[in-house]
Formats: C-alpha cells, sequence, structure tokens
C-alpha cells in the first residue's frame, strides 16, 4: 500500500508518526484519568498536556476545550449545548451540522460558496427569537474559507451565538478561536494527522452551554465518558505539528495549473474565493466522478468525489449545487486534498493519471465522432 | 519482554484497579498497529483501498464484538464508549417510543452515566422507577416484576457493578422484560468478556460495551441493538449517517480493530482466566481475613466476578488508608467519583453505613496480575490497617468492648 499516493487528506489523514510514537507511549501507560492514585494522575497530565497544545493551536485557553470522539461529536454537541431553538446554517455545512438540526434555517453562498453576509443579515433580523448561527471555518469539499469575523459581527449585533465548524481548517490555516469571536468551535484530531477518535469543542468560557452528554462528570461536566487518553494525547501532538507545518498550497496552485493545462475547460470551484491552501475541488469535463477516481486508484492515486461519510452511496453535492453548479458538472467534480506529507512527485502522479484518463477519453471521443 | 514487565516496572505501584481501567493487552496494541500506519483510510471512502482496507478491518472486529455476546454482527453499533453506548441506549429508545410508553425501570446502583440520563428522562417527562437493592446488591425479581407496568419501554439494569462486581440475575430479567413486553437495556462495561453473555438466551435487547475495560483502547466501545424484534432508536450524533444512521461520526479504524481484538482474547481466555483470577480474590481475601478482623466484603461473593473485591477496613478512614498504600493502585470507589469525598452511593444503597462506606476500598484484581502481586498487596494492606488502627481511639474503644453506637458524641 505504501506505493500509493494519497491525495484525500480533507477525509482523513495519515497518522503522523511522533504522534503515533507518542500514543504508543501512553498505551502502554495504564490509569483512568479520574482515578486519584498515581496511575490516574499519570493519565491525567498527559490528558493536561495535550489539552495545553490543542488550545494553543486554536488560540483557546485550556480550560475552554472539551475532548470529544470527533469533529461530528463536537458539532453535534455545540449545536445542542448552546440551547438556541432558532438556528441559521450555511448552505454548504457538513452532514453532521445539517443533520443534527434538520430544520435550520438555511443562509444561501454566493457562486464562489461563500456566506451571502446581505442574506445572513436580513434572516437574523427575520426574527426577535435569539438564535445560534452555525458557519464552517473552510468548506470540506471546496476548501473555500468563511468571513467568520464578519458573521460573528452580525450575529452579536442580533444577539445571536455563532458555532463555527473549523474541522477541515484547524491545524491547516493559523487562526485565533478569540480573535474570530466565535462562542464554539469544532476540531477534529484526524484530520490534522493526528488519530480518529478523537476532537474537541472549544466553548469559550462566557458562551452559555448544556451538555447532552451525561455521566461521570469528566470534562468539567461538559462531555461525559473516560476520556481516549491516548487518543488526546497523539490530538495534542498533532496539532503542535500541524502549527510548523510547510505550506502545501505552492504544491497545490502547481497542480490546479497542470490539470487546467490539460483540460482547458476543467473548472477549479471556489477559486475565487480565499481557500484552504491544501483543497482543490475540479471538474474535468465530461467524465464521471466515479470514473476518475476508479482510473486514479488503478494509477495509484487516491483521491474522492466528495465527502467520504456518506456511506458510498452517489449523492449530488450539496456544497455544488449551493453553489448553483449545474448536476451535470456537479457530477464531473473531484476533490484532491493535500496533507502534512504531501511530496512533489504525489502531484506528478496525480498529473499523469489525470492526463492519461483525459487523452483516453477525449481519444475515444474523436474516434467515436470519425466513425460517425 | 513478556506482557506484565511490559505493563509494569518495578519501581510502579501495583495496578490492583481493573475496574477504572484495564492496561491494554500486547496483543491488541499489535492488532491496531498497522490501521495507524499504513492502513489509515477512512472506512467511510468507498473510492479507493485505503478506505476499503480499514473498513474490513471494522467490520472483522465487528464480527469479533458480536461473537463474544452471541449477536449478529449487524447488531453492534460502534461508539466512543460506554458512557455514550448507555446515553444513546436509553435516551434513543426512551425518545423514540415516547408516544406509547413514558416509563422508565432502573436502579439505584448503576453507574453515573446511566443514573444522569435517567434522571434528565424524568425532566422531560418521563417516569423513572428506581429499583432498590437487597443487601448483597443484587436486586429483588418480584419486586422488578411489579415495578414493570405496560407503560415501561426500558429496563435498564447493569450486568456487572462497577464498584461491587455483583452480577445481575440477566436472564431472570430478560425474562421478565420480555414478558411484559419492554426492551432490556444492560450496562455491561464490566461485565463482556468476563462473564458468558448470550443476548438471545437473556432476551437483552441492548448491550452496552467498553473498550478499556477489557484490555483495549480508551474511546471506543459499542451498543448491541436488537434486530428481531427490531429496538429503534432516535440518534444522539448526527451525521454523515455511518452506523446505520444510529451513531455518526468517522469510524476510528484502529481502536475498532482493537476493541475487537480484545473480544476475541476475552473469549478465548475467559474460562481460564475465570478460574485464575477466582483463585487470586480467594488468596486476597483469605490472606486479610488472617490477619485482619473486623473486615467486611460488601456485596455477594457468590455472584459476583472474581476480579473484583469491595472491603471494608472497620475504624479505618478510605482515604487515608489509600494515601498509606502508595505501592498499590486500588480506589475508594467508582473512578468517575473517585475524587468526590462523598461515600459511595452503591455501598449507601446496600445498607452499609456511612462510617462503614467510608472504610472501604475497592480492588481490582485482571490478566496482568500475579499471585506475587496479591501477596504484596496483602502484606501491604495488612500493615497499613493494623498501623492506622492503632492509631485509631474507635479502634481503641472497640477493643475495649465500648458500644460505639452508644456514645452520645458532643456537637462541634
Amino acid at each position: 500500500m505504501s506505493a500509493f499516493v494519497y491525495l484525500d487528506h480533507n477525509a482523513t489523514s495519515p497518522l503522523r508518526p511522533v504522534a503515533l510514537e507518542a500514543m504508543i507511549q501512553a498505551l502502554r501507560v495504564t490509569g483512568n484519568p479520574s482515578s486519584v492514585h498515581r496511575a490516574g494522575r499519570a493519565a491525567k497530565s498527559m490528558v493536561d498536556a495535550a489539552r495545553r497544545r490543542v488550545a494553543d493551536l486554536v488560540g483557546a485557553s485550556p480550560s475552554e476545550i472539551v475532548f470529544t470522539s470527533g469533529g461530528t461529536e463536537a458539532n453535534n454537541l455545540a449545536l445542542g449545548g448552546a440551547r438556541r431553538s432558532r438556528v441559521l446554517v450555511s448552505a454548504v455545512e457538513h452532514d453532521s451540522v445539517r443533520n443534527a438540526v434538520p430544520a435550520a434555517e438555511q443562509v444561501p453562498v454566493d457562486r464562489n460558496g461563500v456566506v451571502d453576509l446581505v442574506a445572513l443579515e436580513r434572516a437574523l433580523a427575520s426574527s426577535r427569537e435569539p438564535a445560534l448561527v452555525s458557519v464552517m471555518l473552510a468548506n470540506n469539499e471546496t476548501g473555500v474559507l468563511q468571513p467568520v469575523a464578519d458573521i460573528v459581527r452580525l450575529a452579536r449585533a442580533a444577539g445571536a451565538l455563532v458555532h463555527c465548524d473549523a474541522v477541515q481548517a484547524a491545524g491547516k490555516v493559523p487562526f485565533d478561536v478569540h480573535a474570530l469571536g466565535v462562542d464554539y468551535m469544532s476540531v477534529s484530531g484526524h484530520k490534522m494527522g493526528g488519530p480518529t477518535g478523537v476532537g474537541a469543542l472549544v466553548v469559550h468560557s462566557r458562551a452559555p452551554f448544556a451538555t447532552d452528554r451525561r455521566g461521570g462528570g469528566q470534562e468539567s461536566n461538559r462531555r461525559a465518558g473516560t476520556e481516549p487518553v491516548a487518543g488526546i494525547v497523539g490530538f495534542g501532538v498533532a496539532a503542535a505539528e500541524a502549527a510548523g507545518d510547510a505550506d502545501v498550497a505552492g504544491l497545490r496552485n502547481r497542480l490546479e495549473l497542470a490539470l487546467v493545462k490539460i483540460a482547458p475547460s476543467a473548472r477549479v470551484f471556489g477559486a475565487g474565493a480565499a481557500r484552504l491552501g491544501n483543497t482543490t475541488c475540479i471538474s474535468m469535463p465530461g467524465v464521471r466522478a466515479e470514473t476518475q477516481v476508479m482510473a486514479l486508484d488503478l494509477a495509484g492515486v487516491c483521491i474522492s468525489a466528495g465527502a467520504a461519510c456518506s456511506s458510498g452511496k452517489v449523492q449530488r453535492s450539496a456544497v455544488l449545487a449551493a453553489m448553483g453548479v449545474q448536476a451535470e458538472e456537479a457530477e464531473t467534480a473531484v476533490r484532491i486534498s493535500l496533507g502534512w506529507n504531501t511530496e512533489s512527485a504525489d502531484i506528478e502522479s496525480l498529473i499523469t493519471g489525470w492526463q492519461d484518463l483525459y487523452t483516453r477519453v477525449h481519444k475515444s471521443d474523436i474516434s467515436r465522432a470519425r466513425a460517425a | 519482554m513478556n506482557a506484565i514487565t511490559q505493563i509494569r516496572r518495578n519501581d510502579q505501584p501495583i495496578y490492583l484497579d481493573y475496574q477504572a481501567t484495564t492496561p491494554m493487552d500486547p496483543r491488541v496494541l499489535e492488532a491496531m498497529m498497522p490501521y495507524f500506519t499504513h492502513k489509515f483510510g477512512n472506512p467511510g471512502s468507498r473510492s479507493h483501498a485505503y478506505g476499503w482496507e480499514a473498513e474490513e478491518g471494522v467490520e472483522k472486529a465487528r464480527g469479533q464484538i458480536a461473537k463474544l455476546i452471541g449477536a449478529d454482527e449487524k447488531e453492534v453499533i460502534y461508539t466512543s464508549g460506554a458512557t455514550e453506548s448507555n446515553n444513546l441506549a436509553i435516551r434513543g429508545v426512551a425518545e423514540f417510543y415516547k408516544d406509547r410508553r413514558n416509563h422508565i425501570v432502573t436502579t439505584v446502583t448503576e453507574h453515573k452515566c446511566v443514573l444522569d440520563t435517567c434522571r434528565h428522562l424524568e425532566q422531560q417527562g418521563f417516569e423513572v422507577t428506581y429499583l432498590p437493592v437487597q443487601k448483597n446488591g443484587l436486586i429483588d425479581l418480584e419486586v422488578l416484576r411489579a415495578a414493570v407496568t405496560e407503560k415501561t419501554v426500558v429496563v435498564s439494569v447493569m450486568a456487572v457493578n462497577n464498584e461491587i462486581g455483583v452480577i445481575q440475575p440477566l436472564a431472570e430479567i430478560g425474562k421478565i422484560c420480555r414478558e411484559k413486553g419492554a426492551f432490556f437495556h444492560t450496562d455491561a462495561a464490566q461485565a463482556v468478556g468476563k462473564i458468558p453473555l448470550d443476548v438471545e438466551a437473556m432476551n437483552i435487547d441492548l448491550l452496552s460495551i467498553s473498550g478499556h475495560k477489557i484490555y483495549g483502547p480508551k474511546g471506543i466501545g459499542a451498543l448491541y441493538v436488537r434486530r428481531r424484534p427490531r429496538v429503534r432508536l432516535v440518534a444522539m450524533i448526527y451525521g454523515g449517517g455511518q452506523e446505520r444512521g444510529f451513531r455518526s461520526g468517522t469510524l476510528p479504524t484502529p481502536l475498532c480493530v482493537g476493541l475487537g481484538e480484545a473480544c476475541e482474547i476475552a473469549l478465548k481466555e475467559m474460562d481460564a482466566e475465570a478460574k485464575r483470577l477466582g483463585k487470586l480474590q480467594a488468596r486476597m481475601l483469605k490472606g486479610l481475613q488472617a490477619k485482619l478482623p473486623e473486615i467486611f466484603v460488601n456485596g455477594d461473593l457468590e455472584h459476583r466476578i472474581p476480579g473484583n473485591l469491595n472491603i471494608s477496613f472497620a475504624y479505618v478512614e478510605g482515604e487515608s488508608l489509600m494515601m498509606g498504600i502508595k505501592s498499590l493502585s486500588v480506589s475508594s470507589g467508582s473512578a468517575c467519583t473517585s475524587a468526590s469525598l462523598e461515600p459511595s452511593y452503591v455501598l449507601r444503597a446496600l445498607g452499609v453505613e456511612e462510617e462503614m462506606a467510608h472504610t472501604s476500598l475497592r480492588i481490582g484484581l485482571g490478566r496482568f496480575t500475579t499471585e506475587r502481586e496479591v501477596d504484596t498487596a496483602v502484606e501491604e494492606l495488612v500493615q497499613h490497617v493494623s498501623r492506622l488502627r492503632e492509631m485509631s481511639p474507635l479502634w481503641e474503644m472497640a477493643q475495649e468492648g465500648i458500644d460505639l453506637k452508644s456514645i452520645e458524641w458532643a456537637a462541634h
């Protein structure tokens, strides 16, 4: 498998070897962080150290970090924990936000996938009921960044709380949760080269919060359940490492230029907006996304046709639809996402694979046209 | 390096808190390793080999978990741990069937995450009956039978208590639930892999499993949800629709694989291990009783997992004892509430008097506990209990035959 080129970091990022090393150490230590004896205290101090590292990555204070089982749980915990029955979400949110509050009002996005601030302001003003606004920092399919600070300003003016799903952004772009001004923020371990099964919800020290997870009172009564010590340790290390990652935007830009050169009518979605440096959502005209994914898989390159979650069923991307992309074009869009271990050679493999497929399809088009 | 030296170096205290958490079995870590490194895909990624490989690992583990409890693998849902499983099971069924049934039956000795969930549901308008337990920690089946009505949606009774290790009569409880048409949920975090469990024979509809209580990793658990007759739940975590919509979120592949392996090992070694631990338990108890008068085992000794002892050492304050025996990692009760100095509500429910509840220690034995460790622990306990008693005026008075209850203490 190591011969494969993995360019699907937005689905999950390979675990960083330093994180794994720290986790193995932690896995060999016995102790429940809630136990008062030495073994318990040792486990607790590991959790606390990781808490500081995760807090540092997002500019929070350690006491504002609530460890969860991942980004999905963090999103659900925030949306339930704010205890606001009126919820506004953008039209491009992750399923874990959309499905947690199916009755939420949707705020449209523009052609680039950026939240329409005028529409948001209007929606906020349409009711006196205090709302919760949930907007992601970076989109998982396109990498498009949202103007979260602006959104917070509008929300504040209307007395609304703000949750920000920063699962895809954390570790890929620097930000400060307090400077953004949000009340709640979700982050995930495995999207930044930490382990799966761990994430965090940042709860601003002043934000109201009522948990949905009851039990032993862990995480200062905000999320019950024995802390997954090793996972948290790995998350902490990944957070510290991610802060020092080299920018992959250069590689990504080179990749996009090359792909568009191969297929001049290919379109990069969200290209007109600020985006994460690691993500490309691009169409290959006339070739279905599944075909591209399979062909590239055979060529040893892993990419995806969209979000990984949706249990294999082929669905039209809600994100692209919200951006006004026609179904026909959306069906030809693939997501390529780079990460901490992506090298120049990986990009070359993708370009070659893409080119081969494009040429193959193009040729058969020509031969078919000749035959006709 | 053998397993035990790997778990414990000589300078570390002897770990006797297996109900709080267990050391991970090195074999489990070994099974997990490939999924940390080269098999790192998202099992939800259906479009490439990394995803398939991860999915294969996750599904094999699901089968291993199912086998241990006599379930079908389709009936196993991964969660982040037993707390989540318990929250999901009880709230999930209660909310799904609330229009038809609004009554819940549980016991006063359940884990906090069950009790807190029930209390929350009470605030939501559900009626909850908290069954008392007998002096031995077991519920009275007739009391249960009387409590379950046609309005009861779920009966939640733990399989094995986390503080006193007593095993509830699961098959009998299951039978009563089935007769009355109520679902039977059991928090089996402390039971799985330690006693034989069969969801069919015991008529269990929902069963909670924890990874780190059975030598697997923390951060993973499972919930068994019966398919025939089908039990339906309102999910607590929504999102990508993983786990048949019951529980969204990217599956932590290495943790799932670890839980599966832990279950397989437990199934293979359960009988031999139970016998071995039974001997250690008896050795420890005999050792203590031989040297220390006035010690009492809390909870039934017969209907009990062999890996647990909960002992009240009369005239000795549990906290001082715990602090004294630095070379042993034991606890005075549940880990979750161990930072609080309140006496255990479990022991209080057994009718143990407050003073005696304060003198109790929970001693957990497990896979890596050796005879030598037990002997050392007995020695340490005997030495420190004797020392503390020598300093205790109460002990002195008791030795002189004064009935302490007859004394009227002056107000402070």
